[in-house]
């Protein structure tokens, strides 16, 4: 990616060829809802090839109910960053922080999903000091998560006071202004912002001055975000990466990379809990020599003689995504035969694949074997699996 | 502050059953804003032809004519039906094909800023090309127009006598048909402008409120109707409708949303506004394009530097109130098949569809079902009621 990037850089100076980074840069879209109202129009699968079609790496997605996050997650774990709303409805946004069942909710939730954050939520002023918001402060901090919230700075300043080391993501960078935005990301070190619903900081693919100075400032905690609100905002997410890759071209390119998707990824690690994949990851994980896997069967409970998918996770020690290439198969030790088909496995973005034509045609005991080409060499590893 | 406000109320004398009703002096400024009609005509710069009899008596032709159509079935006033107040009275238009929104009226077309839904272009000149170009509308090309002047005598010498060439001349470098397709398109438009509704019973309430600064014309007043004045007041008042709907024309000319679904179909979305604005940016047939006679006015400046905005997604035309009664169904997609359903949509708006840092003006009302009456009499009370 680095390579492409450089490869695109015009005559050495730092802004890049728009159309070039229009067609191929990732992103990362942190503010994205799944609602309630979206499930019938716009079912799970739909949702995810929209995603992917915008050429994003990560979604942050929390809705109202949790479930549409749920049925994202499981459709797409590369894909989606769950964050944990605490509105059943989205009707809630003005009540919840008064409301005493909150609290209990989202701790249930938490204690039975993966989530990278709670969010993102409405609050405003000293509201953020009422227990319901204070109990969401703790459980975020108990849990090692983010907060993503829809406030005002002194909500934001409230938040911090109750816990110093909470990591918050701004939405909509409070649609402050831009010096505002800055003196708050100087005061908060853990403070990161996302762009939702703000069209100020540019316009016809060129940064605003001002904006700029606060983007070179605070390279590492800005992000982007479309803000699906609405079902039909859905398909403003592909209009709405195209629109954020023209700006992004007129920014330095590191910086440019930072906020199009480094900044969500590496908050997204960090909430996720582990360099590799497989702690909390879903579905079924394996590790072996620094590498992590997880999978997901599509469908979860296969069929013999039917075919089925599988979604795949790869993580590598360290900071750096995978970048390598695997192959998926699967055997029958007993019998020393495999599979009558040779699955296709094609990558669906950094460290994340997905493997179809895969068909188990006898019951029994079954073992899924991955080959992982790392830059360190070859890394197998192998599941067992009982086809029932 | 409240106390002094309430000192400002001017009492209105009210029609015999009516209880007494009041406007503070903000309401009735913006009462009389909404007039006088009808307002000063100007001539369009960007249309040679503007105001021009032999354009206006081609364009009247040609708006009935369904040769301008590819197939010889097509006419403008296929769907702008003059006994159906310049409407199709359908959900949905229908031109070669089945469309995707609804056909608004071109009374008053004459006043608008940009046209169509979504604002696809801000000249009625260049919203009248628009059409007979589009495929699923009457898919001709600038060639067709040629040769349906040249092949009819009467409209030939209409062209010669509003343009003062021969259809197929040029004015600029441009081809002949594109060039005569425009001219087509300003002869349409010349017609259009002569769409200009009556006066109203509110026009007369209005101008007898005009008369007396302090209390009003007693006696024109109260030919008003009390239900339309009751309505009125939720107008001005608690409906804060005049927000949007203001000026005489009962517009701002601009886009919003109202929260009416934009699927147009399964995985399908109607981008109003920002759409339009792409389109627009893309039109030659525009204020400040080629073909404009005056692309340099302050109109032309203003439209060309309008802004994309990620609001502008789903975001459609703030219509014009005037003859609304007569010009069902309504909303961009027809959705809404009376006006008292468009009533109750906005008494009853569901804000979850809406941002929370969107405009903010519209909320539920929970009007009663005789404030429902009230506000549809007043509605009622914009109809010149020559057209039925």
């Amino acid at each position: 990616m680095k390579r492409l990037l450089s490869a695109i850089i015009v005559g050495g100076g730092l802004s890049f060829s728009a159309a070039s980074v229009s067609a191929q840069s990732p992103l990362a879209d942190a503010h994205i809802h799944y609602s309630h109202d979206a499930w019938d129009m716009l079912p799970a699968e739909e949702a995810i090839k929209v995603l992917r079609r915008a050429g994003l790496t990560k979604a942050f997605v929390s809705s109202s109910s949790d479930e549409g996050t749920q049925m994202l997650y499981r459709a797409a774990p590369d894909l989606i960053v769950p964050v944990l709303r605490p509105y059943r409805r989205r009707g809630e946004t003005g009540t919840w922080f008064r409301d005493a069942t909150v609290g209990d909710m989202v701790a249930k939730l938490l204690a039975r999903n993966k989530y990278a954050g709670i969010g993102e939520f409405h609050l405003f002023g000293k509201d953020a000091d009422l227990p319901v918001p204070r109990r969401i402060v703790s459980l975020a901090a108990q849990y090692g998560i983010f907060l993503h919230a829809h406030s005002d700075a002194e909500a934001v300043d409230r938040i911090f006071a109750q816990h110093a080391a909470a990591r918050v993501l701004w939405a909509h960078s409070g649609f402050a202004a831009p010096e505002d935005v800055a003196a708050m990301l100087a005061k908060h070190k853990n403070l990161w912002s996302d762009l939702a619903f703000r069209s100020e900081h540019a316009a016809g693919g060129k940064v605003d001055p001002q904006w700029r100075k606060v983007f070179l400032a605070f390279p590492d905690r800005f992000m982007i975000g479309t803000d699906t609100y609405a079902p039909e905002r859905w398909y403003y997410v592909i209009d709405h990466a195209e629109w954020s890759r023209q700006w992004l071209a007129d920014l330095p390119g590191e910086v440019a990379e930072n906020i199009a998707y480094r900044n969500a990824e590496t908050l997204a690690r960090w909430a996720l809990g582990s360099p590799d994949c497989t702690t909390g990851a879903p579905g079924t994980t394996v590790a072996k020599d620094g590498y992590g896997l997880s999978y997901q069967l599509e469908p979860a409970a296969i069929q013999v003689g039917q075919p089925f998918a599988m979604n795949i996770s790869v993580c590598q020690a360290g900071e750096t995504p995978f970048d390598g290439g695997l192959r998926v198969d699967a055997m029958m030790p007993a019998h020393k035969h495999g599979m009558n088909y040779k699955p296709k496995v094609r990558k669906a973005g950094r460290g994340s694949f997905r493997a179809e034509g895969l068909m188990l045609h006898m019951r029994g005991e079954w073992r899924f074997n991955f080959e992982l080409t790392a830059a360190t060499g070859v890394v197998r590893m192998g599941v067992d699996y009982t086809q029932q | 502050m409240r106390a002094m406000f309430v000192a400002l109320l001017v009492c209105l004398s009210m029609a015999a059953s009516a209880a007494e009703i009041t406007f503070s002096s903000a309401q009735r400024a913006t009462i009389l804003s909404h007039g006088p009609w009808p307002p000063r005509i100007v001539a369009d710069p960007s249309n040679r032809v503007s105001g021009n009899g032999a354009a206006i008596a081609l364009g009247k032709r040609l708006f009935s004519d369904p040769r301008l159509s590819s197939t010889g079935t097509v006419s403008c006033a296929g769907c702008h039906d003059e006994a159906k107040d310049f409407t199709d009275g359908r959900r949905l238009a229908h031109g070669l094909m089945p469309l995707a929104r609804n056909t608004p009226t071109v009374w008053n077309v004459r006043f608008n800023r940009w046209f169509g839904w979504a604002g696809a272009v801000d000249t009625l000149w260049g919203a009248s090309v628009r059409p007979i170009l589009a495929a699923d509308e009457m898919a001709a090309t600038g060639a067709h127009a040629v040769a349906l002047l040249l092949g009819d005598g009467e409209l030939t010498n209409l062209f010669v006598s509003a343009f003062g060439r021969q259809p197929g001349a040029t004015f600029s470098n441009e081809t002949g048909g594109d060039d005569t397709l425009v001219a087509v398109g300003k002869a349409l438009a010349a017609y259009q402008e002569t769409l200009v509704t009556r006066r109203t019973p509110f026009d007369d309430f209005r101008d007898a409120l005009a008369r007396d600064s302090d209390n009003g014309d007693g006696a024109a007043m109260k030919r008003y109707p009390a239900a339309a004045l009751r309505g009125l007041k939720i107008f001005v008042g608690q409906g804060r409708c005049s927000v949007c709907h203001l000026g005489p024309l009962f517009t701002n000319g601009e886009f919003d949303d109202a929260g009416i679904s934009y699927f147009t179909g399964p995985g399908k979305v109607d981008k109003g506004r920002y759409g339009g604005i792409g389109l627009f940016r893309l039109s030659p047939f525009t204020r400040h394009g080629k073909y404009s006679d005056r692309p340099d006015d302050a109109m032309a400046r203003l439209t060309q530097g309008v802004a994309l905005r990620h609001r502008d997604w789903g975001a459609f035309r703030v219509p014009s109130l005037r003859n609304v009664a007569l010009t069902g169904p309504y909303m961009h997609n027809g959705s809404l098949a009376t006006l008292r359903d468009v009533v109750r949509h906005y008494s009853e708006i569901d804000v979850e569809r809406l941002h929370t840092d969107g405009s903010a003006i519209l909320r539920p009302l929970h009007l009663s079902p005789e404030e429902i009456d009230d506000l549809l009499a007043f509605l009622a009370s914009l109809s010149d009621r020559t057209s039925r």
